[in-house]
This record gives C-alpha cells, structure tokens and sequence, in this order.
C-alpha cells in the first residue's frame, strides 16, 4: 500500500473511532448499535494497518514509532471488552473510542514507511511481551487521564464514579507496566549484562512506574487520597515523556532502534 | 492507630520525595547531556532509601493474612528480594569487558584485566576460533556470531560452544556475552577516536621543473565540474594563501597536492615541503606524542580549515583554542601556547579523534598541522590468514610503487595506531581486514584484527534479582486479576476507617442524574461478584 492509501485509512479509521466517540455520548438519541459499528469498523481499518506493517516486515510489527503505534490504537478495543466483562467497566467505552481516535488521528501525521532490519539484539523472545505489555499498559494509561481530565468537570457526586474509574484503570496500568520494565530488564540482563543501565528512556518508564505506585498508595491515604488524580495526570506525562520525547530528544538511548 | 496513619502518610511523602528526586535527577542529566551521572550516588540513595522505606513499612503495617491480598504480598516481598539482589551484585558482583580477536590458530585467553587493573583467573581458558557476519542491504548488521573454544587449564580438555548477542554463555561462575565485533571501519565509527586514515582525498607528487603542470592535470581529475581554489603553502607567512593557477604552474621542485571535496566545492591545497610523521587520536594522545617525539624542539600547533564559505581563514593558522582561532584575522594572528602547559593547551580540547601532521625545519621548529576531516581509504584488505597473508597481498598491491608502505596497527587498550614492523605483522594471527591511505607521501597501512568485545560478568545476586522480579510481576498479575473482587471495606491503610470510603458500586438506579462535561453521565457500573445483574432501566454498556 503507498502512504497516501496508509494514512487515508488512518484518517478513515479516526473518523469512525470519532464518530463512534460521538454517538456513544448521545446514546439516547443513536442506538447503541450505531456507535458499536463505528467502533468495530475504526477498528477493523486499524487492524487493516496492523497487518499490513505485519506483511510488509514479515514479523511482529513493532519496527518503527508509526508501527508501534498503529498496534497501541488496535489494543483499546479488546482491553475495553476484557474490562467490561471482568469489571463491568463497560461505561468507559466513550473514553476508549477517543484514545483510539488520537491515537489513529497521530498516524495521519506520520511517516508510514520503514524498512525493517531487525536488528541482532532484537532477535529475542523478550521482544514481543516486553512491547505488548507497555502498549497495553499505555492504553489504560491513557483512558485514566481521559477520565481524570473529566473528573475535574464532574459535579461532586459523580466525581467517586469517576476516581474509581481510574482506580479500575490504574490497577491495570501498574501491573503491565511492572511487567514490562522486568521484561526488558531481564531481556537487557541477557544482551548487555545488566539488568538497568540507566539509559534515558530506562530512567523515564522507571519514573512513571514510581509515579503509578505513588497513585496507589496515596489512593489508601485519606489524608493523600485527594492527591491521586494529580499522579494520574503525572503518570500520563510520563507515559509521554517515556514513549515520544526520549526517543525525539535523541540522548543516545540504546533503546533508540527507531525513531 | 494514628501514629500508624501518621506513619504511612510520611512514609508515602518520602516515596514522592524519592520519586522526585529522581525525576530531577533524570531530567538534569538529560539537559546536561550527562546521564552517566545518574549511575553514581543518586541511584545508590534513591534504591536504598526505597528499600528502607519499604521494610520499614511492611514492618509496621502487619498486614493481615488474607487471600485478596496476595497480590501485595507478592510484590512487596518480591521487591524486597529484588533489591536484596541488586545489592548483592553492588557489593560482589565483577564485570569486565575484554577485545579478543578471532584466531582459529591463536592463543588462549585464561586472564582478564579488571578495572583495577589486577589479573583476575577465569579458572578456565577460551579462544574465539570464528566469526559469522551477515548484514542488510543497507550495511547494517542483521546476524552475528562467534564460535569459542573452552579449554581446561588443568586437563586441557576442550569444548567448543557459541556465543551470540542473545546466547550468552555460562562458565565456571563467569557469564559470557558478546557485546559487539570489530572489523575496522566498524570500530572506528564506535570508538571515540573517529575515523584515522587520512585527510587527504588524494596525493599528487611531482618532482622537477614543470611540477606545477603535472600537479594541475593530476588533480584536474578531482575538480572537474566543479568550483574550486588553490592554496599555496607560504613559509614565510607560515599559511596557506590564495594562487592562481598561473602561479602554480611557475612553480618548480616538489609538490604535493590535497584535494578536500566539499559537496561541489574542491579545496586543492599545495605544499613544496612534505609531512615527516603523522599521529592520530585525541588531543591529549597528539600532545603526549609530539612531546615524546621532539622533546627539545620549539612546536607550534596549526588547525587546517577547509571551510569554502569562510575566506577570510581559508589557510591553517597558528592554533590557540578554536574559538580563538575563529576570532583572529591575518593582522591578529594568535599566538604559539606554551607548549610545556600540555593540560592548557587548546589541542586538548579535541576529545575527539584528529589527525596531526608533523613537518619539521631545519632550525628545530616543529609544525604540527590538526586536521578534522573524516575521509575514506584509498584501498582495503581482508584476509583470514594472519599477517603472512595480508603482507604478501599489500606487497602485491605496492610493488610497482616507488615508496613501499608501512604498517600500523589498531591497539585496542590505547585506541589508537601503533608502527607495526613487517616481521611483527607476520606472526599476527586471526582475521585481519587492512586500509590503505596516502599518508604525506607514503602509503600506509592500517591494520585491524577482527576481535569481538566479550562481557564477562559475575552476579552473586542474579537469581535473586530474577526471583523478586518474577514475584512482582506474578503479584500484579493477582492485584490486575482480584482488584474488585473484594471491595475495599476496611478504608484507610487497610483498616476500619470512615475517612475514606470505598469507591462505590453503583447501579443504574443509583446513578445521578446530572451530566458531566462532554457527555452524559455514565452508566453504572454493575455490581461485582460472581453473580451479575443487569440493572433495571439500565444498559451495561
């Protein structure tokens, strides 16, 4: 596919995760089915683009920021499915559908082509779970955000709904982060003979993960209980700062394989 | 109770101040461009300080046996067992990184250098018998190993294994990585040292009276299509000055040409007198070297410039700091350093790799000329046979040349060249890949055994470490799994409180009316537990 086709369907696929983001909000007005059709169809373009790096690289697509991307945006849905049926967290489905969308509206914006070499350090089983962990991780980290964005608007009685929203998130994030700093750590442990090695975007997700386990914590205070939604915005930060700038500020990082 | 609550709330005040730091610290050494400096004492105090907040909390708080909780017991103790780890490695743990060239014929390894300096016994030997390289299209490297051969040093029995960057390899308590190989070229883009053949793109010598001519059409070859200039070396004014071709003819004797190719730009720079050494390496290692060389001559230090768009400094000036050098004009020259002052000495200031060209007069004066540019060599060869091999190629190569070349070796431990004589270069064993350039007006040779940087490491607390990850990643895969399934009855810290109630499980009927921004008031969540109802009037959406 050319890049124009690419981010033709990306654009195509942040209007539908939009729409869908639309609809759902004017649930009484559109039937539920109308917003869930969207979503599976933003869905079903986002897959598209998920199997075409797929195809092009002839293995995991994670081989460029564009890839991993296109995979961050393809994960909100079946996490928000698992959530639903395991927490009933079904009511965040709005705030997944406009992750979606940001995620989706980034890739229009992006340089979709990339040669894959893979390269010798790559070649590990670490490989996959160390970046499926993460993605997942930040995608939950993103609807706590959403939702903690929200909650500052919220009327007083409704703003439990919503810290108990990014509870159930949170507990999520925290986790798959954990496991996805050892997974990389035991992976480095094997190819570079150290577990941390204090690289840029090491010290960065170790940082986020501090600011996750803080929100935790604090979350079991009464007296810091007040203070969770500031680190669930600073956690989202960090997420940021971890994923984008550690690579654009270029610090040598030896997790900079792509840009 | 409270004393307990007053505890916690400090303690989780101090994991904020910790993560703080850290993230200060982080960001500093980002903006400093120092990130090394993390690894020192701030690391050390955050991990110790969370490892005692963290006991000391777990102390305190006695958390009751329960099955919901498993999740916290998990990660807590895993942490614990994590850090117990990492410490051990910090307080007996030894990595020591070694260059061991690949020769299928060459000479056991048993001893390493540490840090330190001091012989550490590996209570084994190896060798690196072969080398396997596959690369992209693009250069870069797609697959790497390298076949080892462990020997006894007691039954000298042998056994033969292999490393790759994903392959490491366990011995008598030392685990072996390979981190990376050195071919030549590849070592000179990783090392600081850069690139080391030559500046010079090509040399033109002519000798009599109609040199100027010769040169002209030599270099003709290179300028063709292009804008260029001539620079004349002028001794009187100890610079490079700007000639016209009709002058360059009119001269006679010897003459060397250096030609510097700048996009579509040719600098053709000519000189009557040729270099008599050449250095490569950092600024300290010129000025160690130069010193060591002439060490009662008066030397002066020049900095080529080959910048096309600065004309007012297009010639090689006495070199103070670069700055400095940037700032002068032909009325202000800067002037000599003090030459015994080597730590002040602007050439210091190249922590890079640079070229240093020594031309010496006849009255005890030495001229060293710094060149920057990085340049690619005339010719390359590679043999898998030693040196025998490689200097039987090279004689080929060379032996219609006037001038026949000499030979410098890559020495791993100084980073740099050293003179290699032909009778050394024979006994060399291994796979040797060689660059030819022109350095002056001889031809030299530089010679890279191919080597793989190996990792030797021993962790004391490596399966500890591995535990207390694996533990902390299974408890929160039970905190992700049991979260909701008991609700948080106890409040604060666990225990009977009303300070904070626990996030509430709400059904449609309960849901309150009014909307948030952005959108309508959610729907409820449905109650947790194993039976699920669908609320009344609502939709689990």
């Amino acid at each position: 596919m050319t890049p124009t086709v690419l981010k033709l369907i990306a654009l195509l696929g942040a209007i539908c995760y939009y729409s869908a983001f639309v609809t759902e909000l004017l649930k009484k007005k559109c039937p539920v089915i109308v917003s869930r059709a969207l979503w599976a169809a933003g869905f079903a373009l986002n897959a598209a683009l998920v199997v075409n790096n797929y195809l092009v690289n002839g293995y995991v697509p994670f081989v460029s920021m564009y890839q991993v991307l296109t995979f961050l945006g393809v994960c909100f849905l079946p996490i928000w499915l698992i959530m639903r049926f395991l927490r009933g967290s079904g009511w965040m489905a709005p705030y997944f559908m406009f992750a979606a969308g940001i995620v989706m509206t980034g890739l229009c914006f992006m340089d979709a082509e990339s040669v894959w070499e893979f390269a010798p350090a790559l070649q590990s089983p670490f490989f996959i779970p160390h970046v499926l962990v993460y993605m997942i991780s930040y995608c939950m980290g993103a609807v706590a955000f959403i939702l903690t964005i929200l909650s500052y608007f919220v009327k007083k009685r409704d703003l439990h709904r919503y810290e108990d929203g990014i509870y159930d998130c949170v507990t999520v994030v925290f986790p798959f982060m954990t496991m996805g700093m050892f997974f990389g750590s035991i992976w480095a442990n094997e190819i570079w003979g150290h577990f941390w090695s204090w690289d840029t975007k090491e010290n960065f997700s170790l940082i986020t993960w501090l600011i996750y386990m803080l929100y935790l914590h604090f979350r079991r205070n009464a007296k810091l209980k007040k203070y969770t939604r500031l680190l669930a915005l600073a956690g989202f930060v960090g997420i940021i700062v971890t994923f984008l700038f550690a690579n654009v500020l270029n610090t040598g990082s030896v997790h900079s394989y792509s840009s | 109770m409270k004393a307990l609550q007053k505890f916690h709330f400090c303690a989780y005040l101090i994991l904020l101040v910790l993560t703080l730091l850290m993230a200060a610290g982080v960001c500093i050494a980002v903006i400093s461009g120092d990130v090394g400096a993390l690894t020192g004492g701030l690391a050390a105090f955050v991990f110790v300080a969370f490892a005692i907040v963290q006991i000391v909390c777990l102390a305190l708080y006695q958390p009751a046996l329960s099955v919901y909780k498993i999740g916290f017991y998990l990660m807590h103790v895993g942490l614990l067992i994590l850090l117990a780890g990492l410490g051990a490695y910090a307080l007996g743990g030894e990595s020591i990184t070694v260059q061991v060239p690949i020769s299928e014929t060459g000479n056991y390894y048993r001893y390493v250098q540490n840090e330190n300096g001091e012989d550490i016994d590996l209570g084994f030997a190896f060798k690196l018998d072969k080398f396997t390289l596959e690369k992209y299209e693009s250069g870069s490297d797609k697959y790497y190993r390298t076949d080892v051969t462990f020997a006894d040093p007691t039954t000298l029995a042998t056994e033969n294994d292999y490393l790759e960057v994903n392959r490491t390899l366990k011995k008598n308590g030392w685990k072996i990585y390979l981190m990376s190989y050195s071919d030549g070229v590849s070592t000179l883009r990783s090392m600081p040292m850069g690139d080391v053949y030559s500046m010079v793109h090509s040399t033109y010598s002519a000798e009599g009276d109609s040199s100027g001519t010769d040169i002209l059409n030599a270099v003709y070859a290179d300028i063709e299509g292009k804008w260029y200039d001539y620079y004349l070396y002028n001794e009187e004014n100890e610079c490079f000055e700007s000639v016209s071709e009709e002058k360059i003819n009119a001269t006679t004797g010897d003459l060397w040409a250096y030609t510097f190719p700048q996009d579509n730009y040719v600098l053709v720079y000519l000189t009557q007198s040729s270099f008599t050494e050449t250095f490569s390496g950092t600024g300290n290692d010129i000025l160690a070297r130069v010193e060591e060389s002439y060490p009662d001559a008066e030397i002066s230090y020049y900095k080529f410039i080959t910048d096309p768009y600065r004309t007012d400094y297009r010639s090689a000036k006495l070199l103070y700091t670069v700055d400095a050098l940037e700032t002068a004009t032909e009325d202000a020259p800067v002037t000599a350093p003090a030459t015994e002052d080597a730590e002040s000495n602007p050439v210091a200031e190249y922590t890079d790799a640079v070229h240093a060209y020594v031309r010496t007069d006849g009255d005890g004066k030495v001229k060293v000329y710094i060149f920057e540019e990085k340049l690619t060599p005339d010719a390359s060869y590679s043999t898998n046979e030693g040196g025998s091999s490689m200097l039987a190629t090279v004689s080929n190569a060379y032996g219609a040349a006037a001038i026949a070349p000499t030979f410098q070796i890559y020495d791993a431990k100084s980073g740099g060249y050293v003179a290699l004589a032909e009778e050394d270069l024979v006994e060399t064993v291994g796979v040797l890949n060689a660059y030819a350039a022109n350095m002056g007006d001889s031809p030299v040779i530089f010679v890279h055994p191919l080597s793989n940087l190996l990792l030797l490491k021993q962790d004391p607390g490596e399966y500890a470490t591995l535990i207390g990850m694996i533990l902390v990643m299974l408890g929160g895969v039970m905190m992700c799994l049991l979260h909701g399934r008991k609700k948080e009855k106890d409040g604060e810290d666990g225990r009977n409180s009303s300070a904070s109630p626990a996030p509430a499980v709400q059904t449609a009927a309960e849901a309150p009316s009014s909307q948030p921004v952005g959108g309508k008031t959610p729907p409820s969540r449905p109650p947790q537990g194993k039976k699920r109802k669908k609320a009344k009037g609502g939709r689990n959406r």
